[in-house]
């Protein structure tokens, strides 16, 4: 079973965590929220396993197809809430690639992940500061960047844990 | 055109369509279409999906109080907000289950990328976990070893059609065609419906 995943292209493993990204917005949007700025981006957890497997530019991928992913399924891919959910991808992809490039080993996938909802949820107040609410949107901020930290903590432990226990990432991280 | 295009075409009116009535008859027209193309049907898993995600919403009381179970209020927005996201995910699986299959002709290197990263989510849909491991507790228990087991699970289906791509892709790339006029009928009484729907749900409702 673990060849089956080393034999994978990396192209194929990159579709299968693209897969899991849209099957995980899905659950992701079922669940409700008390406040409607509220992401709990359990879909990053896909990004945050590449991290761990593939080069910048394969995780730059998987983050494209997990932006078109979730605007399919939350319904936002043609209206301008697709900006900010890329935006705010973007910039907690960068974070994070910077982060495993810079800090190597010193860093784990918690500190990685809670840095990246940071960058995420920060460019998408400036967003909202620049685009809808004006100054306005400063007043989230607060809440919305500690709700960043506290779901970007939940799931960098639940990953951490993950790819150091993963029979599947061994297997994949044999592939060349 | 070919069923992947039915189930694109499909999405968008699905999607944004904001009333209950149109998700409701476009969720059951859309597992009647699943049921044309001999897909399996199971109604006790969905009533527990549908009765589970409403349950989840109604913990957030929205709007005006419809009645109480003893003293919990069960609210109409968020009634309504629980079935919407509810049947939102029944449908689109089966439209997924209903237009992807191994090998979707999407143009270039990207277009296959899109088309195998569909192909895995409709794996991932139906996967099915052997029976002593069934459950929401089970799966909430055990996270890590379950999304090894969807990862496994993909990587066997991806390999095993890896086997014979060649051969399955010509095969595959023809089957995505549609095979009776009756299943040919159906599509197009389905994409009308879902966009009259969404339309009315847009404009009027």
């Amino acid at each position: 079973m673990q060849m089956k995943a080393a034999d994978l292209s990396r192209r194929e493993q990159i579709a299968i965590l693209g897969g899991l990204c849209i099957f995980l917005a899905v659950v992701e949007f079922m669940i409700p929220k008390p406040v409607p700025f509220m992401r709990i981006g359990i879909a990053n957890i896909p990004l945050l396993i590449a991290l761990s497997l593939f080069r910048d530019r394969d995780v730059w991928v998987l983050a494209l197809l997990k932006i078109a992913g979730q605007g399919i399924i939350n319904g936002t891919i043609f209206s301008y809430i697709i900006l900010f959910s890329g935006a705010g991808t973007a910039a907690s992809v960068l974070v994070m690639l910077l982060l495993r490039r810079l800090c190597g080993g010193m860093i784990s996938l918690v500190g990685i992940s809670v840095m990246g909802a940071l960058a995420g949820n920060g460019v998408q107040i400036f967003m909202a500061t620049l685009i809808i609410f004006g100054d306005a949107a400063l007043l989230i901020a607060p809440p919305f960047l500690l709700i960043g930290v506290i779901s970007g903590t939940v799931i960098g432990l639940f990953s951490d844990a993950f790819v150091a226990r993963s029979r599947w990432v061994r297997a994949a991280g044999r592939t060349e | 055109m070919s069923r992947f295009l039915v189930g694109l075409l499909l999405i968008p009116a699905f999607v944004f369509n904001t009333s209950l009535p149109v998700r409701i008859l476009q969720t059951v027209l859309v597992i009647g279409y699943s049921l044309i193309r001999k897909k399996k049907f199971r109604l006790g898993p969905n009533l527990i999906l549908l009765a589970g995600v409403t349950a989840m919403n109604l913990l957030s009381p929205v709007g005006e109080v419809l009645f109480r179970i003893a003293a919990f209020p069960i609210t109409r927005i968020a009634l309504e907000q629980g079935l919407m996201r509810a049947l939102l995910f029944i449908g689109l699986v089966y439209i997924s289950r209903s237009s992807i299959s191994a090998s979707i002709p999407l143009p270039g290197k990207g277009g296959a990328l899109v088309a195998r990263t569909l192909y895995y989510f409709e794996r991932i849909i139906n996967f099915a976990p052997p029976s002593e491991e069934k459950g929401v507790v089970y799966t909430l228990t055990h996270l890590p070893g379950r999304l090894d087991e969807i990862l496994f699970f993909c990587s066997e289906e991806g390999s095993g059609q890896g086997a014979g791509e060649k051969h399955e892709r010509g095969r595959a790339a023809a089957s995505d065609g549609f095979y009776g006029s009756a299943e040919r009928f159906y599509a197009i009484f389905l994409l009308a419906v879902f966009w009259l729907g969404g339309a009315y749900s847009l404009f009027f409702a």
